[in-house]
This record gives C-alpha cells, structure tokens and sequence, in this order.
C-alpha cells in the first residue's frame, strides 16, 4: 500500500469557531492523535486533499504527515461529510507504526454473478460491506474478494469463506456476508382493502383516560365561548 | 399506507424545519438511494405513491429500502369554518425531511435501473431530490 505524502499546519484557533475559519479559508480541520501523544490539533489544504486522494483505491488511506517539520506516518481514521454537498468536514488521522499491527475496517467486494441471479432471477443481498481485520499498516488490502458465484437460491457466502493473506479477520467466523434471496413477489391489494386502509386514519392514543379528559374540555371550551357570543349579543343590543 | 400504531397525543404542534438533516443523510443499507434537496411535510399517501412507482420500475429485482416514517399528525380545519374554536381534525401523516435526508434505498438492481426507478419515485415527491450512491473514501 502507498503511504500518500500531506502537508498540514498546526491549527491554533480550535473549537466550532476555529474549524470554520479554516473551512472558509480553503483547509479542513483535522486532528491527528494515538501512539501515547497528545492529540494536536492541525489543518489540511481541502484541494491538496482532494487530489492527493483521488489516486487512492480502498477505504484505509495511509499518509506521511508533515506538520511544520516534523513527519508523522497516520492512517486516516476517520472523515465527517456535509450531508448536502458532501464536502469534507473535520478529518482524524491516527499516529501509527508501519511496524506494528493495527486493526481496521476493510470494503468487502463481491466477484462474480450467482448462479440464483443468473438463472432463478434472486437477489443478491449484501450483509456485510466491510470486515474488521488485524494486519500490519502496509498489508491492508483495499478490498477483501469474496467469490459469489457459486451461490444458489437461498444459499449463503460466510466470513469464513474469506481468504486473505497476511491478514487477520475479527468479524465473527459464522456472520453472513452475502445471500441470495428469492424474487421478491409484488402483492397488488385489492381495491376494497387499499380503502379500508385509507379508512383507518386514527391510531390508537396510548393514555386512553386522556381523550376523555380532551372531550370534557372540549365541550367545556364550547360552552365558554358559547356564553361570550351571547355576552357580546346582549352587548349589541 | 404508513401511519404510526399507536401514539401517546392525536395532535401535535407544526415545529420548525430549518438545518439540514445530520442523520440519516448516507447510504446506509443498499448502493443506491435517493436525497430529499428542500426541506418539506412529506405525506404517507405521497411515500406510498413513490414506493408503488420505484417497485414498479424495478419489477422483481432488487430490494429497496424507505428511510423516512410518517409519525407526525396534522390537522386541518373544516371548509367554511371561522377561526378560533380550537385546533382542526386530525388529517393525515406526514414525515419531516430536511435536506440531506436519504429517503429511499435500492440494492440489487444496476445504477442505470436504480437512477430511472428513483426518477419515478421522485416525481410523486413534493420536493426536489438527487440520486445517490455509497460512498467511500477516495476513488473508484
């Protein structure tokens, strides 16, 4: 795996205010922490980012970190997205030894076409898109493969199956991968139960004393305002 | 039609819609899924509308997915009435989508099935939307 070389600068203005005035001068917050160090808070070139990860395949970028002389090798532990323009928000990156084994969560990526989708018209149903494996920095596959194809109508592919190198998968032996399910089959409801249903608007209220109560205030609430309608008529007159 | 089975109150107050939405806003279950772009009241008749169009278009392939539930009542007064009086009838169910919410999911199906599938979906929406894949760090 390359390890992608990224500059950054320590960031002194922190909290909410500090991280916007660095997103709104073209850099991402970030913080880089673990090997026992204090976790020193820095800022990368949002643009510098973006190409120097565009190269990248997989989900467990490694970086040489340069933060103001000094280089540290860190693994990007995790990435906050603004949820409309999907622009990165905030960035942790993980101190990390290239000598000792660290644990990660690596994409699954499914090879092949199943015989049930080919030929029985299933679903291919994904269960888990990623494994927690234990390895060394610099053996993280970008993707565990995991062969479907051989997979029927109703069978199933397990963590079990998975083979990988080098590396050490966590997730439970017997977790299901992927399955292949039957098609599922459209139920068209007949015109009388789709009005039935539309009919049915009102759930049940839990607290049942309650809408007694409501009732009772309601025609109370009436009767009040009953009485200042006739107030104001006697008024008029 | 989606509607909660039992609730604590019949009436609730309208509130706000203002931010985006902070959850529920990534593929979170399928590959495919569609992005609510405005805020708005989305209704359980307008939900099922979509999920009839969507499961149309993707037949017997594919599994989907719906992200939002109708749990908040809303009420409207009688035609021709005068103001005051207390608050209206219960009406209908609607869930409250602000932007950036993931409303529906597709697995199963090819990107150019799930992009048509979710263009019918989203014209029984009362909002504007965008197709949106997984997403992961880097390229490919």
């Amino acid at each position: 795996m390359a390890v992608i070389p990224l500059n950054a600068a320590r960031r002194e203005s922190l909290g909410k205010g500090g991280a916007r005035k660095s997103r709104a001068a073209g850099m991402i917050p970030a913080v880089l922490y673990g090997h026992g160090e204090d976790p020193v808070a820095v800022s990368v070139g949002a643009r510098e980012f973006d190409v120097a990860l565009r190269q990248h395949r997989g989900g467990n970028p490694i970086v040489n970190l340069a933060v103001s002389g000094q280089e540290y090798t860190a693994l990007i532990r995790d990435v906050q997205y603004d949820p409309l323009t999907h622009h990165v928000l905030h960035l942790d990156f993980q101190h990390i030894s290239l000598t000792e084994t660290i644990e990660v969560r690596v994409p699954v990526r499914l090879v092949g076409l199943p015989i049930g989708v080919k030929d029985g018209g299933g679903i291919l149903e994904t269960i888990l898109r990623d494994l927690e494996v234990r390895c060394l920095p610099t053996a993280i596959p970008p993707s565990i493969d995991v062969d479907v194809s051989h997979l029927g109508i109703g069978d199933s592919v397990h963590v079990r199956d998975a083979k990988v190198p080098d590396v050490t998968i966590l997730t439970d032996g017997d977790a299901t991968v992927a399955t292949v399910v039957p098609p599922t089959v459209m139920e068209e409801k007949a015109p009388e139960e789709a009005v039935a249903e539309a009919a049915a608007t009102e759930p049940e209220v839990i607290a049942k004393g309650k809408k007694e109560e409501e009732g009772e205030a309601a025609e109370g609430a009436e009767k009040k305002a009953g009485d200042k309608d006739a107030a104001k008529e006697k008024g008029k007159k | 039609m989606l509607m909660p089975k039992r609730v604590k109150y019949r009436k609730q107050m309208r509130g706000r819609m203002c931010g985006k939405a902070y959850r529920g806003s990534s593929v979170a279950f399928g590959e495919y899924g569609l992005m609510a772009l405005e805020p708005a009241w989305v209704t359980n008749r307008q939900i099922e509308a979509a999920r009839v169009a969507i499961t149309r278009s993707i037949k017997r392939g594919g599994k989907m997915w719906i992200r939002i539930f109708p749990d908040k009542p809303y009420t409207k007064k009688p035609a021709e009435t005068r103001m005051g009086k207390g608050k209206g009838a219960p009406e209908g169910w609607v869930a409250v989508v602000k932007p950036g919410r993931v409303l529906f999911e597709l697995e199963g199906v090819t990107r150019k099935f799930a992009q048509d599938a979710m263009a019918l979906g989203a014209s029984k929406l009362p909002i504007r939307t965008r197709f949106v894949e997984r997403h992961q760090l880097g390229g490919e």
